[in-house]
């Protein structure tokens, strides 16, 4: 399998541009910089990987929450 | 009070508004006097997401709503998580994307500018009503401590906030909820404690937990499901989630809170910990109450808490008529009394024919002991010629009657300072929906920053001193914590609707969006006017409505066509 810039060597089409090896992205002037998309799991907590973990956790809480009351009702009432 | 007292709550507010001028010395610029420069971590967004719901009418009326109704005010909350679900997922990304200071600053985009003006303008009207409700609240327990007119002690409540909003901005407001909300939470589980401590020796924390439950104060859930009933599982997950959403994703006092995050994550973070933490708070809240409730099997209380109003009765020709009911009700207390030393015991037994019994006796003398209460209630009403309430003061009575020195002093200040962290937050949110909303767009476009942070301290000083008129008129209005849902869902509703079209339902146009908008505002009025259902639905059908308007609305009188035509 042939890298792109093999494949229009063989096919004679030499790129206009001399091929360069780009740049880390920190390495750029920051005028060069392409837009990053933000890191979706930035901001969890540690013992979370994605938010939709962090979703369900809020969701299980709440049902624990509703059990505990219930017993905590029938027990004291 | 004493001189104790005084001490803890002057050290205590003093540090607060102190502390909020300090940070005053930090405003550049718009964004930074608006939204902190977006530059807040997770738990600060959390804390002041707290701080501005959780309002001194949260931590007086509460427990007065626990030790007259039940603990059950606390699956109002169970719609929350959800609604912090939604807004991480949609309205957090969308809101920083843009970049926008206000929530109905993204409507013009999707509508137009007169949608935005709406949205905006049932905001202002709302919310500056309601933080008048949450000046008042702190005001009476400075009244009834103080013995000042109310007057002045709304003046001086709403004043002291201004204090530090009108110079501090949203970052005054944001670092000082950090503290409120340590000394607030310190204080209740003191107050926790104090409530243990005070029951006869012989009773425990968990007797005490059964004698309320016995007399109906533990009524945490209730499955069934039932439109006119305020409270239950049902109402507070679906009534309750479209009420947290509209109020977190659409109302700016608590928008601006989470616009303040540094970044997507850091506000998403913030939002999901107050899913997780509000419910348990409340819930605990509650159970001071309900123990409040259980030290007076032990103790005979007030037969109606508010002592100037009690005064004032007995200034009248029903004084004479008052004081039977006081003795009816003493005697009622004290017969009481021993049955419930009686239940305490089958209790520790492990009695349980002896508990049936003891439960079902008390369950009728509470009836009539409600009763009596009732009959006072309206007697005052009756010698006063207005409506009156006693919910608002069961905590505080029970503050100033029984906690030890320097305690009093705490709790005032856990209440005071609980008012002045949402009271802060709503000033700041109506300063900032009045100048990026309607001044910067609509009057003033081309000021320099200097000239919009001005006009900003301006509209904060405005807005403080109308909620200060409003706080004059708030007496009558019952619980205060109903009152202000109550008003909150009369709006909240439909503009959670506009949000939602705008988020969800692309083909839907901005014409048919305002309109749809201003008969939903109109049928949810009369709802509430016929009294057809309890308030909580009202979220849904609000919102229900406008989604529902807007799309007839579009198939009847389709904007692309005419605009093409």
């Amino acid at each position: 399998m042939l890298c792109d810039f093999c494949q229009s060597l063989e096919k004679g089409l030499l790129p206009t541009q001399p091929y360069l090896m780009p740049l880390p992205e920190t390495d750029r002037r920051p005028t060069e910089r392409r837009p990053t998309e933000p890191n979706p799991n930035e901001g969890l907590p540690p013992f979370v990987k994605t938010w939709r973990q962090m979703y369900a956790i809020i969701v299980g809480v709440l049902l624990l929450l509703i059990v505990l009351f219930y017993a905590f009702m029938i027990n004291f009432q | 009070m004493s001189y104790l007292d005084w001490i803890v709550l002057a050290l205590s507010i003093t540090f607060i508004v102190g502390y909020g001028i300090y940070k005053s010395r930090e405003n550049k610029n718009i964004s930074s006097y608006l939204l902190a420069d977006r530059s807040l971590p997770w738990y600060h967004v959390t804390l002041s997401l707290m701080a501005t719901q959780a309002s001194a009418i949260t931590f007086l009326s509460a427990p007065g709503q626990a030790y007259t109704d039940g603990m059950r005010f606390v699956q109002f909350y169970f719609g929350l998580p959800f609604a912090m679900i939604v807004l991480c997922i949609t309205f957090v990304p969308k809101f920083h994307k843009l970049n926008v200071f206000t929530a109905y600053e993204y409507l013009e985009g999707r509508f137009d500018l007169r949608t935005r003006s709406l949205t905006a303008g049932l905001f202002l009207l709302q919310r500056g009503l309601s933080t008048g409700l949450s000046i008042y609240a702190p005001s009476i327990i400075l009244s009834a401590v103080l013995g000042w007119d109310i007057m002045w002690t709304n003046i001086i409540s709403g004043g002291l906030v201004m204090l530090y909003t009108v110079t501090g901005g949203a970052k005054a407001v944001s670092y000082t909820h950090l503290q409120q909300m340590g000394i607030v939470t310190l204080g209740m589980v003191i107050a926790g404690f104090t409530v243990v401590k005070l029951l006869p020796d012989d009773v425990s924390f968990t007797d005490a937990l059964h004698v309320a439950g016995k007399m109906g104060k533990t009524n945490v859930i209730d499955f069934t499901f039932d439109l006119n009933n305020r409270y239950n599982v049902w109402s507070g997950i679906i009534g309750g989630f479209f009420l947290q959403l509209s109020y977190f994703g659409t109302d700016q006092s608590q928008v601006g809170r989470y616009l303040t995050g540094s970044s997507i994550g850091q506000s998403r973070l913030g939002l999901a910990m107050n899913g997780l933490l509000k419910i348990p708070m409340q819930f605990l809240i509650l159970m001071v109450g309900a123990l409040v409730f259980a030290f007076y099997q032990f103790t005979t209380p007030p037969m109606f808490f508010n002592q100037v109003k009690v005064e004032q009765v007995m200034a009248t020709e029903y004084a004479p008529e008052y004081q039977k009911l006081e003795d009816r009700h003493a005697t009622l207390q004290s017969e009481k009394r021993p049955h419930v030393l009686a239940l305490t015991a089958a209790l520790d037994k492990d009695d349980e024919a002896a508990v049936d019994r003891e439960r079902t006796y008390l369950g009728a003398a509470e009836e009539k002991v409600q009763a009596v209460r009732q009959e006072a209630q309206d007697l005052i009403s009756k010698a006063n010629g207005e409506e009156t309430n006693d919910v608002n003061y069961v905590f505080l009575r029970f503050v100033i009657d029984y906690l030890p020195a320097g305690l009093v002093g705490l709790l005032i200040a856990v209440i005071l300072l609980a008012s002045m962290g949402s009271v802060a937050a709503a000033f700041n949110s109506l300063a900032s929906t009045t100048i990026i909303d309607i001044f910067k767009r609509q009057v003033s476009k081309d000021g320099s920053d200097k000239y919009y942070v001005n006009a900003s301290r301006w509209a904060t000083f405005g807005w403080g001193v109308f909620c200060i008129v409003v706080a004059q008129y708030a007496s009558r209005l019952g619980s205060m914590i109903e009152a202000v849902n109550v008003l909150g869902s009369l709006f909240y509703g439909v503009i959670l609707g506009v949000f939602l079209v705008a988020f969800y339902f692309k083909s839907l146009g901005s014409r048919a969006v305002f309109w749809g908008a201003v008969i939903g505002e109109f049928f949810v009025v009369l709802s509430y006017w016929q009294e057809l259902t309890a308030f909580l639905w009202l979220n849904l059908i609000g919102c229900a409505l406008v989604i529902g308007f807007a799309w007839v609305i579009e198939q009847v009188w389709p904007q692309r066509e005419e605009v093409v035509s």
